[in-house]
Order: C-alpha cells, then structure tokens, then sequence
C-alpha cells in the first residue's frame, strides 16, 4: 500500500497542464485583459467616451486622439474602452443566467425523465425553431430596445443549448454505479444532483460556456448594429460598426477598430474554451 | 431461527420494447417466484450465469428496485412498498459492495466524503462522523490518512475496500455484495474474500454474496442458491450443495469449477446459452440445457422439492451427479 503515498496531491496536476497548454495560456491572457479593461473602463479611457466635440470630429487616428474621433468628435479609444465594459456586462449576465437556467432544466429533465423531460425537451425545441434575431425583434417589440432586452432576449435563446448538453450528460453520468451507491446510501435527491453530477458534469459545461462567451459578444454586437440593443449615447463594439460602417472608405478606423476589438475578444475565449476542452476532457485529447 | 430478510413468492418483470403511446408490449422476468431468506449473521451466497437475475434480486432485496410481485420483509417488517423517509431510515439498515471498483466511486469526491456519505444523510455529527470514519477506513485495511486522497489514487482491490468501507459506516445489519470480487485480481480477490469473513466474524452482519463463480462462494457461504432464468433451482447449505447436488444445472456448475480447488473458471453449461428471459421455455426453463430431460420436463415445471433438511431442488428428476451419462440420450436430443 506504499504506492498510494507517492502520488501528488490532487490539483497541482492539473494546474501544471493548463499552464502547459499554448492555447489556454494565449485565451486566458486575451480573456483577462478584456476583463481587466473592461472592469478599470472609466479610469483607462483617456476621454469621456460620450463628450461630444463638433469641432474636433473626423480626426484620423494619432495625434492627441490616438485612434481618432468620430463624427461627432468623440474620442474612438474611450468608445471603444467602454466599449468592452457593456459588451462583457452582457455576456456574463447571459452567460450566468444561461448556465443557471440551462443546467437546471437539462439536469431535471435528464434525472426525472417522463413529463419533466418531456416538457423541458419540447420547450427546447421550439425555441430552436426560432432565429435568435427574431426572437430579439420580438422581445424588443415588447420590451422597447434597450441593455435589458439584449440580456432576456439572448439568453432566452442560449439556454436551451446548454439545457440539452446539461440533460445529455446527465444521462451519462446517472447511470454510473456511484450514482446508485448514493442511492443505497439514502442521499436526497437534490444532494445528489449537486454533490455527485454537477461536479462531474461540469468539465464540459465550462468548455462550452467559454466557448459560448464568444458567440454571446458577437450576437450582442449583432442587435447592438441592428439598433435594437444597447441604445445611445453608451457606446458599444457593435454600435461603433454600425456607425462606421458607411464611412468605412473615408475614415476606415471607424468600424475597423470595433472590429478588430470584437474579432480579438472572441478569439481569445475561443482558444481559452480549445485550450480547457484539450485539459479537462480525456475524451478529446490527443 | 428467525430470519433477518426474507423474500417470499418475489418477481420482478422489466418492460421490453414498447408502443407509440410508451406502452410495455412484452415483459421480461429477470427474477420469477424467488422465496428466500437470510439469517442474522449468516452468509447467503446466490449463484448463476449473467442474465440469471441474480443482480436484481440483490437490487430487490435492497428495495433499489421494487419488486413486481410478491413481499420483501426485514426484520419482520414487510418493506416491500415502503416509500420516503421509511424507505430512507432503512437504507442504514442495509448496504451494498458493488461490482465495478471503478464507477462506484465517485472521481469528483474524497474518499473520506465517500466513506461518510451514509452517516451525512443521517444527520451523524461532524465529529462523530469523523472517527467513523477513521474507524472504517481502519476496519478494510487502509489508513485515516487515505481518506483525503481521491479515487483515482488507489488500485482496484484498495478501491473494493473503500467500497467496503462505505457499506459498513453505517453499521447495517445486511451487506449485499454483487460479484464483489470479480472485477479484481485473484490474489486480490483472496484478500478481498478474507477481509469480507474477518468482517462477519466481527460485526456479526448479514451477507448476501452474488456471484457467478462458484468456488468464492464456496470459500464464504453458510448457505447457496443457485438461480437459473430467475427461478431458484437449488438452495441449500454450502456443504449439501458441494458434496450431493440434486440439480443437474448445480452439478454442471460444480463440474466447470477448475482444478484444483477454487479457481477463476466461468460457469460454462453444455448445450448453449441461457434461454431468452422474455420467451422462457415452457415446463422446466432448463430442459433444452439438460443432460437429464424427460418428456414431462417439456411440459410441467418442476416444483421447488425438499430434497434434505433445508435442501430443496427443483427437478422432475433429481439425483447425484453422474446419473446422467447416458450417451445415447444425449444424442437424441
């Protein structure tokens, strides 16, 4: 029984292997600094994003204004600082309230099967039918555009993608004998759910959440651009492309800058959610 | 004597394959008019090839499955169709050692907290529960230290001992273990077997010992059954069993035993595989297998017979073994 003592301690294994993997490190350094400007938005932004200066506009990048200014004189780099701060707010409201929902439904309908699932499952369903930009129409026709309609109605339509990877997982791991031990021990339902799937469920479920964030910025820049998302005067990555867009021949910063933010952005989740799916699930790797 | 389980007339039928609107179109009996019982302290081993029902029966015994007919008792109680907090008071009462050493160990959770999780759901103190533990861990041949390690840093046989661990913390009074050793090594096993009695001898608890091999059950059982396609065709004490077996199923079980001694050996039956569960053959389920069959095996199925003094046999045409090499039959057929 000597060969259970020279085994590592749980954890530094795997802290070693994320610091190993090129992708992870590379997202996780994009993510965090999005974040970090996001979070110290107001303190980064060398001008008030929404000052207005008529007599400063079309300004080409350098100078005073390193990334130029607008047509109504405001300083591109503050916009697109604060930029970051509402687009991060939007994913990370969507994605907290996705994955509470989603997991949620997806672990009923998974362990309880019959109507539950049933229910759930159709539910899902049809929400699939639907585009998300109609779904987004159809929730700011009600609701009137604004930050609050692009947070119901992307997560209206993001939760049942993970309630159906939730519920399939669910399905896999019930079935394991230490679901059934637990059961022979009189372990309550919902301490099951929480002690003995969640936890084993969840490696996957952080794969896809990073890989979601992504997919969420981009879809909010999308309504952001249609103008039924975040209204003026806050500025917003999907706004500013908007508003560039037509004068993309004469002042290509415009829509460029916002661009090359959003691409970036959702490069860095991508290769944070390539890089945990290659650490946390043994299925995927090599 | 009285009995600590017993089973009386229990079936179990599963839905095979159903309709448009989810309704069951055919049943398969994995467990058909099973009467039983199992003493206090005593070790009960149950005997059959895969598909015999054996692991239903231990699942029904535990009121992890319900059983579709007939009544399941504990300690005089019927708990056949207790629900709820009844049903949970009971699952301290009795526990189960699982097959597979590797999934029945959550990856995700602490040996101590696998360990614990029965006491947890009694509601045992912190404290308390920590020395019980402790006690446990000590009791199957590991050390406290153990219990912060995760699953993944033990081998199958100190797995199967955390799994020992975990059925006795609660202090239950019935231990069923499901082919407990089969997934390990041999000489695992012999540890895992001695370790098992050591147990019994100390905590007076009941066994069950579901198995598909006949000589470990040999090495720990006071008393066998052998099932075939859900139906005791055997039952007796160790030593009836091994020294005059009545069934011909028993003697060709006996017979596939390797020598010497208690080996690893599969049961292997002459005459194919066991008989589809869901279109069991009528008379005796075993009379296309039998190297004895008789036109009435065809038709009638043989009653469960008093053969000695706690011995009973289901066969039209019981007897010692060697009775039946008759070649010719056996060509017959």
């Amino acid at each position: 029984m000597s060969s259970v003592e020279d085994i590592p301690p749980e954890g530094s294994d795997l802290a070693l292997r994320l610091l190993r993997s090129r992708n992870t490190m590379i997202g996780g350094t994009i993510v965090g600094a999005v974040l970090i400007v996001a979070i110290f938005a107001p303190w980064l932004a060398p001008y008030d994003p929404t000052e207005v200066n008529i007599l400063d506009n079309w300004r080409p990048p350098g100078g005073a204004h390193l990334l130029g200014t607008d047509e109504l004189g405001r300083d591109v780099l503050s916009r697109l600082v604060s930029g970051a701060r509402v687009s991060m707010l939007v994913a990370l409201t969507v994605l907290a309230m996705t994955m509470t929902i989603g997991v949620a439904a997806g672990m009923i309908a998974g362990w309880y099967r019959g109507w539950r699932d049933g229910l759930i499952m159709r539910t899902v369903d049809v929400i699939f039918a639907f585009p998300e930009v109609i779904v987004a129409i159809l929730v700011a026709a009600v609701m009137g555009p604004g930050t609050a309609t692009v947070i119901v109605a992307l997560s209206l339509v993001w939760w049942p993608g993970i309630a159906r990877l939730a519920r399939s997982l669910v399905l896999q791991v019930k079935t394991e004998t230490y679901v059934e031990a637990a059961l022979a021990c009189a372990t309550p339902t919902w301490r099951i759910m929480l002690r003995h799937l969640l936890p084993n469920i969840a490696a996957p479920l952080m794969i896809r959440a990073s890989l979601g964030v992504g997919l969420i910025i981009m879809a909010e820049a999308t309504l952001s651009f249609l103008g039924i998302g975040v209204q003026e005067p806050r500025p917003t990555w999907g706004g500013m492309i908007r508003d560039g867009l037509p004068h993309l021949r004469s002042d290509p910063h415009l829509a460029l800058s916002a661009s090359l933010a959003l691409g970036i952005t959702m490069i860095g989740f991508n290769l944070l959610g390539d890089g945990l799916r290659d650490v946390l699930d043994p299925r995927a790797r090599r | 004597m009285t009995a600590l389980l017993s089973l009386d007339g229990v079936t179990k039928r599963f839905a095979a394959g159903s309709d448009m609107l989810g309704r069951p179109t055919a049943h398969l009996t994995a467990v058909a008019d099973v009467s039983l019982s199992v003493a206090p302290g005593e070790t009960l081993g149950i005997v059959g090839e895969s598909g015999s029902g054996k692991s239903t029966l231990g699942r029904i015994m535990l009121r992890l499955l319900t059983a579709s007919e007939g009544q399941v008792s504990f300690d005089g109680r019927d708990i056949t169709g207790v629900e709820g907090r009844d049903l949970r008071r009971l699952r301290s009462e009795m526990q189960m050692v699982f097959q597979d050493p590797y999934s029945s160990l959550d990856p995700r959770m602490r040996v101590r907290d696998i360990v614990a999780e029965a006491l947890v759901n009694q509601g045992m103190p912190r404290r308390q529960i920590n020395d019980r533990v402790a006690e446990v861990l000590e009791t199957v041949g590991l050390s406290p230290e153990h219990g912060a390690r995760f699953p993944h840093a033990f081998s199958g046989g100190q797995r199967q001992r955390i799994g020992i661990a975990r059925a006795l913390a609660a202090k239950p009074r019935l231990i069923v273990c499901d082919e407990a050793v089969s997934a390990l090594d041999v000489s695992v096993q012999a540890q895992i077997l001695t370790l098992l009695r050591r147990i019994q001898a100390e905590t007076g608890v009941a066994l069950v010992f579901i198995s598909h091999n006949l000589g470990v059950v040999r090495f720990l059982c006071h008393r066998i059954a052998v099932l075939y396609l859900g139906r005791i065709v055997e039952i007796g004490t160790a030593e009836q069993l091994f020294e005059s077996p009545q069934h011909p199923y028993t003697q060709a079980l006996l017979a596939a035993i390797p020598e010497p001694g208690a080996g690893r050996g599969r049961i292997e039956v002459p005459g194919g595989e066991i008989p589809n569960p869901i279109h069991p053959p009528p008379g005796c389920a075993f009379h296309q297998r039998c190297p004895r069959m008789q036109p009435q095996c065809r038709e009638r199925r043989p009653d469960l017979a008093e053969r000695a003094a706690g011995h009973h046999a289901a066969c039209h045409n019981p007897g010692p073994m060697g009775a039946e090499t008759d070649p010719d039959r056996r060509k017959d057929r």
